[in-house]
């Protein structure tokens, strides 16, 4: 007799197959973070992973049981916590969403799911965030080419191991296709939920014809 | 630092794209816009880790043949391509 399915396996048989390779991305939303989150696009999915954000979430009163639902279908959660200071837009505030949603993964406690924090500067989460001491924290200098070696640091795949100048590649493949896709987009960061699909999309492309 | 150790399948685009709800017109689009890239992959510029020039820009200077007479320099307008200029070298000058 066959295994009794759940609701869920009914409903989307692949959703829980393709948990595995998805990658809950926490990174700030901001101009100076441009490059980065291409970096972090091409070097998740040099890895043949597929990112996740919050980006991909409209805003609505849901936001917040989507957010943990992302968070719940990915194997995977990376949280950069580089923005700790203060913004230069009146009421100036720090960004406490990148903290919090690390504080939500880990308050989840979600079976098989593995996390990793990043910083800009050594040192500062001892500051920031003095409840991670003893987590490693994987420190990228804010250069592309840090994130890429960080991610390399963090991830290590038995087949298909990916190189800082394979990685590299994908990049300049996102960078170098970005402003067509911010046009067919209609946009003007890639901040929006279409422009992170299509770069998703086209890194992993680059990377299944990259990576061998 | 205890690396993640990954043994899973390869996400290939049409399963991203499908993860992500792109549909199958616009992926085989991207998975084009990839392949073609893939021939002339981009060149770095002097600031490597920002931007990328494509073919053609900063890199004309080193492809234009030097003639006795004629010389190759760079413009001093910002991102302008490189063009042939026609000074006279020092030693054609003298030839004439």
């Amino acid at each position: 007799m066959p295994a009794q399915k759940s609701p869920l396996q009914k409903r989307n048989p692949q959703k829980l197959i393709s948990r595995k390779n998805r990658v809950f991305l926490n990174i700030p939303y901001d101009a100076a973070f441009e490059n980065l989150l291409l970096a972090y696009i091409a070097g998740i999915s040099a890895f043949g992973f597929t990112p996740r954000a919050t980006l991909e979430i409209p805003f609505s009163q849901r936001r917040l049981v989507r957010i943990i639902s992302l968070i719940k279908s990915s194997q995977y959660s990376i949280h950069d916590l580089s923005r700790v200071q203060l913004d230069r837009t009146a009421p100036r505030t720090p960004r406490f969403n990148m903290p919090f949603e690390l504080g939500l993964t880990v308050g989840s406690s979600i079976p098989n799911h593995a996390w990793i924090v990043c910083e800009t500067r050594r040192h500062r989460i001892k500051k920031s965030l003095s409840d991670l001491d003893g987590t490693d924290v994987y420190v990228h200098d804010g250069t592309v080419r840090g994130v890429l070696r960080e991610l390399c640091n963090a991830f290590v795949r038995t087949k298909r191991q990916p190189t800082i100048e394979q990685m590299m590649q994908i990049y300049r493949i996102l960078r170098s296709r970005f402003a067509g896709i911010l046009q067919a987009a209609g946009a003007s960061d890639p901040f929006n939920a279409r422009v992170f699909r299509d770069l998703c999309v086209l890194a992993s492309a680059a990377a299944d014809e990259i990576i061998p | 630092m205890k690396p993640i150790r990954v043994n899973s399948a390869f996400a290939t685009p049409y399963d991203t794209a499908r993860i992500l709800g792109v549909s199958r017109a616009r992926t085989e689009e991207l998975i084009k816009l990839a392949r073609r890239n893939g021939d002339h992959t981009a060149k770095p510029t002097v600031s490597s880790e920002t931007g990328f020039a494509s073919k053609g820009s900063a890199y004309k200077a080193h492809s234009i043949k030097r003639s006795s007479t004629s010389v190759a320099r760079k413009s001093r307008v910002r991102n302008a391509g490189a063009k042939v200029s026609t000074t006279k070298t020092k030693s054609a000058k003298a030839n004439l």
